[in-house]
């Protein structure tokens, strides 16, 4: 019972897709969080689907994940305290209103 | 020895960590500069001790030392030493009475170490990411200026994603080619018949590293950030974090890209063009100190571009002295900023009006930083611009290397517009202007270098013609 | 490829139907008798005080995030613990630099307050 490699690359496809269509669309800065994290998702798959299909290393690409999963979490915990500073100065997170800087 | 090789990173590892201890009990910020400056001197000592030594690679090849390495991590140095002599002042004058800003520079620059120095894609990428972060932070450093916050959120939401889709573009190599080592990369590449993934892994990974380095189109995110961060923090950005941002472009394009560049060589000149017009058109209508000089490093960001779109050996050589004039040029031009702005905080083009009457020392070094910038003798950045200039000639792009002239004549108005106002103005607020020795120390070596550079060049460039990008 | 779900198929579908069924027959045979305090948060019989959609003092957050992140640099021991036997004494000790370096990071959050309550 395996599935095909371009089955699951599909889905990592989609996935990423979907989250940068997400960032580069949603208003949020939270909502805009969680579709980056769809994005590193959709790499985690793919490397774990490339760990096991591609050889010769099998290990290497879930060690990648492994650091790709930390990474990610420290991004959200920095990113989350960034976002948090700004809401409590302007009690809303929508970026289109954060617009202070302009020429 | 292998402990030796990578003495550098850690005692800039330690650096950060013994700051972040000081951090916890030291009243004074001050101490934590001065802590800053004096590891930065030891790390550099390691760094050029390391120059010479044969290529090595350790850790199964996650750490590789080489004169490339090092010539990058001496720029970061330069740079992390001249942030910490003009930064306590700054903060000190806004009330920002953080340690973290210390401890998070070190870190930043230990990120752009390890980016450096590795043909390994989870060290590339892990480095990448310990500055990014780091410098995300930085950004938002002024809590109480609503701008800082908005550059931080705006750097944090663009930087992410594309961090995301450099990595998405890294995970397809390391599908294609079953390793993250670009030289076992480049080989699976050569003979890999999956030519249109291999052409997406590129498209991934130079739209992101353009992200980094602010290239158009990819820059909206570069003039909010450079604009509304604290002003060390932009300088940090706009030199070191580019570097590191070209450091790898360079490495990924010429080793681990390498079977598949003749097809991005058109797509990368194109792109520096458009990336240098945009930046000086768009500079000439700035009102902002800060804002004109972030659209100046976006131009600076397509000149060095063209050394990647033409890339043969001649071009990396002038690439890596036009980034290391380019430190010292922009640094230098930073600490007067900062000097002034700490002065009058509106950071107007306006505010220099008068300034050679006021404070002749610093309005002349800054002419010599901004004729720098423009590319006139005798000042490293000439030296530089002609070199990369003679590259491209040389590699055939001959409409690059116009493209690169008209730009420079594009760029004289703003530049001279804040010669203009240093010395023609008419009307000057009387005002008393000064600076502590660390800034004063900070532009002295940033002018000297400027200078030494336009005008002892070539030990420098003899030196450069022996570093090898590939392994 | 498609057989190879068969079985989930399969699963699925008793799983839904063996739901269905259960909670059909539970409303047949148990009796009907609605009474308001049923409806209570607490059936022990404790009254709840204000609202249930209060907002969370913004404390919490940062509580969260730094235990995200130390909860997260746990996934790295799992692999060194699978290895350690080969490797030996350069793992340990790169291992307690890492947690050294943690450490440290926790001594400093605390220091600064991060983890006081007030």
């Amino acid at each position: 019972m395996t599935l095909s490699l371009s089955v699951v690359l599909a889905v990592s496809a989609l996935m990423f897709g979907l989250g940068v269509y997400g960032a580069l669309t949603q208003r949020n800065a939270i909502r805009v969080l969680m579709c980056i994290e769809l994005v590193l998702n959709s790499v985690n798959i793919n490397l774990v689907a490339f760990s096991r299909y591609v050889g010769p290393d099998q290990a290497l690409g879930q060690v990648f994940t492994v650091f790709v999963m930390t990474v990610a979490a420290a991004e959200a915990a920095v990113g989350l305290a960034i976002i948090l500073m700004v809401a409590r100065r302007k009690a809303h997170i929508d970026i289109d209103q954060i617009n202070l800087l302009k020429w | 020895m292998q402990y030796v090789l990578i003495l550098p990173e850690i005692l800039l590892a330690g650096l950060g960590l013994v700051l972040l201890g000081m951090d916890l009990f030291a009243k004074s910020k001050r101490s934590l500069a001065v802590a800053g400056v004096i590891g930065t001197l030891a790390t550099l000592v390691a760094v050029l001790a390391n120059f010479g030594v044969a290529p090595a690679e350790i850790w199964s090849g996650t750490i590789r030392v080489d004169d490339f390495a090092q010539y990058f991590k001496v720029i970061f140095l330069v740079i992390l030493g001249l942030v910490f002599l003009f930064s306590h002042e700054y903060l000190e004058k806004r009330d920002v009475r953080m340690g973290e800003f210390y401890i998070l520079v070190t870190f930043a620059t230990l990120g752009a170490f390890l980016m450096v120095s590795s043909l390994e894609l989870i060290t590339i990428y892990l480095g990448l990411e310990l500055m990014t972060i780091a410098s995300y932070i930085l950004a938002g450093m002024l809590r109480q200026d609503a701008r800082s916050s908005e550059a931080s959120i705006k750097f944090f939401l663009m930087g992410a994603l594309t961090s995301g889709v450099i990595l998405y573009g890294l995970s397809l190599l390391l599908g294609l080619s079953g390793s993250t080592h670009l030289v076992a990369i480049a080989e699976a590449l050569a003979t890999s018949p999956n030519t249109a993934l291999i052409t997406a892994a590129g498209v991934f990974i130079i739209a992101g590293l353009g992200f980094k380095i602010a290239a158009v189109p990819f820059h909206m995110w570069a003039p909010d950030t450079y604009e509304g961060a604290p002003t060390p923090v932009s300088a940090f950005l706009i030199t070191a974090s580019e570097a590191a941002g070209f450091a790898v472009l360079l490495r990924i394009l010429l080793v681990g890209l390498a079977p598949a560049l003749a097809q991005w060589k058109m797509v990368l000149a194109v792109i520096a063009f458009v990336t240098m017009t945009f930046g000086n058109v768009t500079a000439i209508v700035q009102t902002r100190t800060k804002r004109m000089l972030a659209y100046s490093a976006i131009a600076q960001a397509g000149y060095i571009l063209v050394g990647v779109a033409v890339a043969t050996p001649q071009s990396v050589t002038a690439m890596l002295f036009y980034m290391l004039a380019y430190a010292f040029m922009t640094v230098g031009a930073f600490a007067v900023v900062i000097m002034l702005s700490n002065h009058i905080p509106s950071e107007e083009i306006e505010d220099f009006k008068g300034l050679a009457q006021r404070a002749p020392g610093y309005a002349l070094a800054m002419t010599l930083l901004l004729l720098s910038l423009i590319g006139i003798p005798p000042t490293g950045g000439f030296f530089g611009k002609l070199a990369l200039y003679r590259s491209a000639v040389e590699g055939g792009m001959v409409w690059l290397a116009l493209a690169m002239v008209i730009n420079s004549a594009i760029s004289v108005p703003y530049y001279f517009n804040v010669i203009r106002n240093m010395y023609l103005a008419e009307e000057a607020p009387a005002m008393e202007l000064s600076a502590r020795t660390g800034l004063k120390l900070a532009l002295g070596i940033a002018v000297a270098a400027t200078l030494l550079l336009g005008v002892f060049p070539e030990p420098l460039v003899g030196f450069l013609r022996t570093i090898q990008v590939m392994p | 490829m498609l057989q190879q779900y068969t079985s989930v198929g399969v699963f699925l579908t008793v799983g839904a139907l063996f739901v269905a069924v259960t909670l059909l027959v539970g409303r047949l045979l148990r009796p009907h008798n609605p009474y308001p305090e049923k409806l209570a948060p607490y059936e022990c019989g404790e009254i709840p005080v204000g609202g249930g959609q209060v907002r969370f003092n913004i404390r919490y957050y940062i509580f969260a995030l730094i235990f995200v992140i130390f909860d997260v640099e746990t996934v790295f021991l799992y692999p060194w613990a699978v290895v350690f036997e080969e490797i030996g004494l350069f793992a340990f000790v790169v291992m307690m630099l890492f947690i050294g370096t943690l450490v440290e990071g926790l001594v400093y959050a605390w220091k600064k307050g991060a983890l006081r309550w007030v």
